[in-house]
């Protein structure tokens, strides 16, 4: 095994949407890799295409319309767009597991926690029903649900979001999976519950030493758990590097107007009322793509170039990569 | 001076119904004794988790849902007691913007008929005066005036929004009641709207009620803020005062809790225990005690009432 030798490498990764509408490109040639352990944040816009990058990654594309249609996912040294639904099963759940943003939708509402969990491990790790029964218990346990015993009868329905989000967390760990990708985890929980569940993933982490794959649009999240940051912008990576680099040294126009245009709690406070950058314009349809960079129509340092021709994604630094024509030459 | 808007008291509490009969099985208490006043030209924050009656509390001061108790008085008349016509007639001054700015715009009228419906049934603006009004606005919210032909679904969620937007100003409003303005829209987008408020506020001299749960977005906002838990309000101060000096253990663990887009700042989170209780069984006492670390033997006895503790920083606490 050499260095650059990555836990999982997405390489040039296409997937599109066919609809009477045309073609969504949903995903559009988007290369990335994860490392062992690490927390990896993927962030941006509704319809950027961060969600659909993963849920190429653990082969959920409803086929049709979707379709991925070009490109390789290795993890372990296997291809996973190439397997087989079969073998894909060993990986998916297993060692490549998800969480989704709506605990409610993502449970069955006719099984109680105990059924859904414990079935994980008859399937995965052949374990017989008594025995997946009293691993369900512990899992419980582990994402610190209290009473576990009693509360492993319950249906969906009686647990509150943060208490369904926990039971979610504790399928997707049952199996002890080397990646744990997380869709939107927090997005539909209040603040409070949020800083539960972020704390006892971090915990967890340790513990299972997963990698973490953390889908969000929230920047404040990113900022206090992510090693790593991709921001993403209609289908394509825009920029990419270390969380630190990115806050502090963001490159991309539109990384910079993204961290500009927020708010920061205590800032107004501290100092006095800013204005906030905004970024002008709308987020484009992913139909009407325009044939040079994506952000062109929005951005505020564009080139004449921008408007013909795509920018590579450019190494910069350590880690650190712009796909901008301010940092690349033709 | 009056104050342009002042609650007191204000409970609203939703029957459970149940069986054939619909026999009243027991209550949501989503407000329970609200008091706060607006001044001329304020910006007020409620702000609070899902279910702590901060979207309620607005809807009551409107009355588009009916308070159970208490008080509200707008430029001094009491608008719990008004009729029908009077109500109607208040709503001229008291408008409200919607969070979803796709379920609140009617998808069958154009934007001109949208913002144009309340100068009509009002009758003020008429004719050509209703054309330059709608155009005035439609420019106002940055929007052009050739926009206003065309129908909700040709605009995107930050344009529907500035139509939503325009509609309440259509009839020249003193106050406005913003419910979560922002939260539907993309983040690059939330910042156009922030700013066109803010614009808009200082043009028309308004008053805003601004209920939102990002509190980095309504320290931006507004001049004074409420807490909120559990249909009451455990602090209320100035945006600085919330901010750089929290008292109530819940604001703490609030403003802790939230993740800041800003990798040089570390800090302390406190993580709170459990759930929200349910709004329909109510804790005794003060609605935090359960989930409170510093709390005391009075606490689950004792409701605590909303004290100045000087300077007008009101707190809900038995420790202060």
């Amino acid at each position: 095994m050499t260095n650059d030798h990555h836990l999982l490498e997405v390489d040039h990764l296409k997937t599109y949407f066919y609809t009477f509408e045309g073609v969504a490109k949903a995903v559009d040639d988007v290369s990335l890799f994860m490392d062992e352990g690490e927390t990896l944040g993927l962030v941006g816009e509704s319809g950027c295409g961060k969600s659909v990058t993963a849920q190429s990654i653990i082969r959920l594309i409803p086929e049709p319309p979707g379709k991925i249609v070009q490109g390789t996912i290795n993890f372990d040294n296997t291809n996973l767009l190439e397997l087989d639904l079969k073998q894909l099963r060993k990986f998916r759940g297993n060692r490549i597991s998800m969480i989704f943003q709506e605990p409610m939708t993502s449970l069955n509402p006719v099984f109680t926690i105990g059924n859904q969990i414990s079935e994980m491990f008859m399937l995965h790790k052949k374990l017989n029903k008594k025995e997946s029964w009293e691993r369900a218990i512990e899992a419980l346990k582990a994402v610190q649900i209290p009473a576990p015993e009693k509360r492993i009868n319950e249906y969906p329905h009686q647990l509150s979001g943060g208490m369904r989000q926990r039971v979610m967390i504790a399928m997707a760990l049952s199996c002890d999976p080397e990646i744990l990708i997380a869709d939107e985890p927090t997005t539909a929980l209040d603040v409070t519950i949020q800083a539960q569940i972020i704390d006892l993933m971090m915990h967890l982490k340790e513990d299972f030493n997963a990698a973490i794959m953390l889908i969000t649009h929230d920047l404040g999240v990113i900022a206090e758990i992510a090693q790593r940051v991709i921001v993403m912008y209609a289908g394509k990576v825009v920029e990419e590097g270390k969380t630190k680099d990115i806050f502090e040294e963001p490159k991309h126009p539109y990384t910079k107007g993204l961290l500009q245009s927020v708010p920061k709690l205590g800032e107004r406070s501290r100092k006095e009322r800013k204005k906030l950058e905004e970024i002008k314009g709308i987020v484009p349809s992913l139909y009407e793509l325009t044939a040079g960079c994506s952000f062109f129509p929005r951005c505020p340092e564009a080139l004449p170039i921008c408007r013909e021709h795509i920018p590579k994604l450019t190494t910069i630094g350590e880690f650190h990569k712009v796909s901008c024509w301010l940092y690349s030459d033709l | 001076m009056k104050s342009l808007l002042t609650i007191e008291d204000l409970e609203v509490h939703f029957p459970i119904k149940e069986g054939l009969l619909s026999r009243i099985a027991g209550y949501v208490y989503a407000v329970n004794g609200v008091s706060l006043t607006v001044e001329k030209g304020e910006a007020i924050g409620l702000v609070g988790e899902s279910g702590c009656g901060k979207t309620t509390t607005g809807l009551a001061v409107l009355r588009l849902v009916e308070p159970s108790g208490g008080s509200v008085i707008f430029k001094e008349k009491n608008v719990s007691r008004m009729g029908k016509h009077e109500l109607r007639a208040m709503k001229k001054d008291m408008q409200i913007i919607f969070q979803d700015p796709y379920s609140s715009l009617n998808p069958r009228m154009t934007v001109n008929q949208i913002i144009g419906d309340p100068m009509d049934i009002h009758k003020v603006y008429q004719g050509s005066e209703k054309d330059d009004r709608i155009a005035y606005l439609l420019n106002k919210v940055g929007l052009t005036p050739e926009q206003g032909r065309r129908y909700p679904h040709e605009f995107s969620g930050g344009q529907r929004q500035r139509i939503g937007i325009a509609r309440a100003l259509a009839l020249d409003p003193e106050f406005i009641i913003a419910d979560e303005p922002v939260s539907a829209l993309d983040v690059s987008i939330q910042a156009q709207i922030i700013n066109l408020l803010i614009d808009l506020q200082n043009d028309f001299g308004l008053s805003y009620m601004i209920i939102a749960h990002d509190l980095a977005v309504v320290e931006h906002l507004c001049d004074r803020i409420a807490v909120m838990y559990l249909g009451s309000i455990m602090e209320l101060a100035s945006y600085k005062d919330i901010y750089l000096n929290p008292l109530h253990p819940y604001t703490k663990a609030l403003l802790s809790a939230i993740p800041v887009p800003d990798t040089s700042v570390k800090k302390h989170r406190i993580i709170l225990k459990g759930d929200v209780p349910s709004p329909i069984n109510l804790p005794s006492g003060c609605p935090f005690h359960s989930r409170c670390a510093y709390r005391l033997e009075i606490c689950d006895k004792e409701k605590p009432p909303l004290r100045d503790i000087g300077g007008d920083h009101y707190v809900a606490c038995f420790l202060y």
